[in-house]
């Protein structure tokens, strides 16, 4: 019983963890559609700008992920 | 066309209006539900993308809040949870689209475009400003009650003008949407059929009419339709909103390529 306890409350973190992951990948997805759909270097370097602020919100979010399947697995 | 995007997410706000700018949309943005109710409130946008998890009030609380009052926007709503039954209740009050994120900004412009298309197939055949009527159906317009004959591109140009409700439309923009041309293209084409229309619908002047024109220019901005009752001049546009487009936006007709 514990364990399945345990079990469910890391697959409604991870969830959760999931969901905010989503956020920044719609950013990154979206902001290099429209450097390419524009093509100018001007959108192009703001989306890479962009991107990279992106990437690291995901790098992030896998952290977290990370650090919740350890746990659970401690646990 | 105007959207409203409500989204919390900066960057992600930034570039779904620029992408929505590039389909030559008129768009706002705003960052939470107290602000998007509000808006929708006081402008009516014929589209908004509204995002779930926002602050002040969340996009569930102002589908509720929206639910059977304002029938004119329809809603495309955009949610990172997964479950079925969220998507579900956001479509039963009232939402006419949801979009899963993450997502593409190609599919959430296509959708966009569907929606939009969709609006537009139900919408009101007839558009109504200033003493002018027109019937997009039959392809009639009516100055107080008297028939007036446009060309296509006429009627193109006074139905754009009368989709904006008096409201300033910049020559870039006539260009873009009526002419399908590029807002900075060297043509003074947008000035001519303005002249055509001026006066084909002051042939159609009825009685009681004080003789002011039905189109007024706003001076180094564009046009828009005279409104009853209001005093003409040479007034400002409209509340500062991002339009697709660029370039040339004022009014005057001083450049020449096309002749009147």
């Amino acid at each position: 019983m514990e364990r399945e306890e345990i079990r469910d409350s890391l697959l409604r973190d991870l969830e959760r963890e999931l969901h905010d992951l989503c956020q920044p990948v719609s950013t990154l997805q979206c902001l290099l559609e429209y450097g390419q759909m524009c093509g100018t270097p001007e959108e192009l370097l703001l989306a890479v700008e962009s991107g990279l602020v992106e990437t690291a919100r995901i790098f992030r979010c896998i952290e977290a992920m990370r650090g919740r399947i350890l746990q659970g697995s401690v646990e | 066309m105007r959207i409203l995007i409500v989204e919390d997410d900066r960057a992600l706000g930034l570039f779904l209006q620029k992408g929505l700018l590039l389909e030559g949309r008129t768009v706002d943005w705003v960052g939470d539900g107290d602000a998007a109710v509000r808006y929708v409130s006081e402008q009516e946008p014929d589209l908004m993308v509204l995002d779930l998890g926002l602050p002040c009030r969340d996009g569930m609380d102002v589908l509720v809040e929206m639910q059977g009052r304002f029938h004119r926007t329809a809603v495309l709503v955009l949610t990172g949870r997964s479950q079925v039954e969220e998507r579900v209740r956001c479509l039963d009050l009232g939402a006419d689209d949801c979009l899963l994120k993450p997502f593409s900004l190609q599919e959430l412009l296509a959708r966009c475009r569907a929606i939009l298309r969709r609006k537009e197939l139900f919408a009101d055949p007839t558009l109504r400003h200033g003493g002018v009527e027109m019937n997009r159906m039959e392809r009639k317009v009516r100055r107080g009650g008297v028939e007036v004959e446009l060309t296509g591109k006429e009627f193109a140009l006074l139905e754009f003008l009368l989709q904006r409700k008096g409201q300033c439309c910049t020559r870039a923009e006539l260009l873009r949407e009526v002419w399908k041309m590029a807002p900075d293209s060297a043509t003074n084409v947008v000035d001519v059929y303005i002249n055509y229309l001026r006066r084909k619908m002051s042939e159609a002047q009825v009685e009681g009419d004080a003789g002011e024109g039905v189109i007024e220019t706003v001076r180094g901005q564009g046009y828009r339709l005279r409104s009853v009752g209001v005093s003409g001049g040479m007034g400002e546009c409209g509340p500062m909103v991002m339009a697709g487009g660029g370039g040339r936006d004022g009014a005057g007709g001083d450049s020449g390529l096309v002749a009147a």
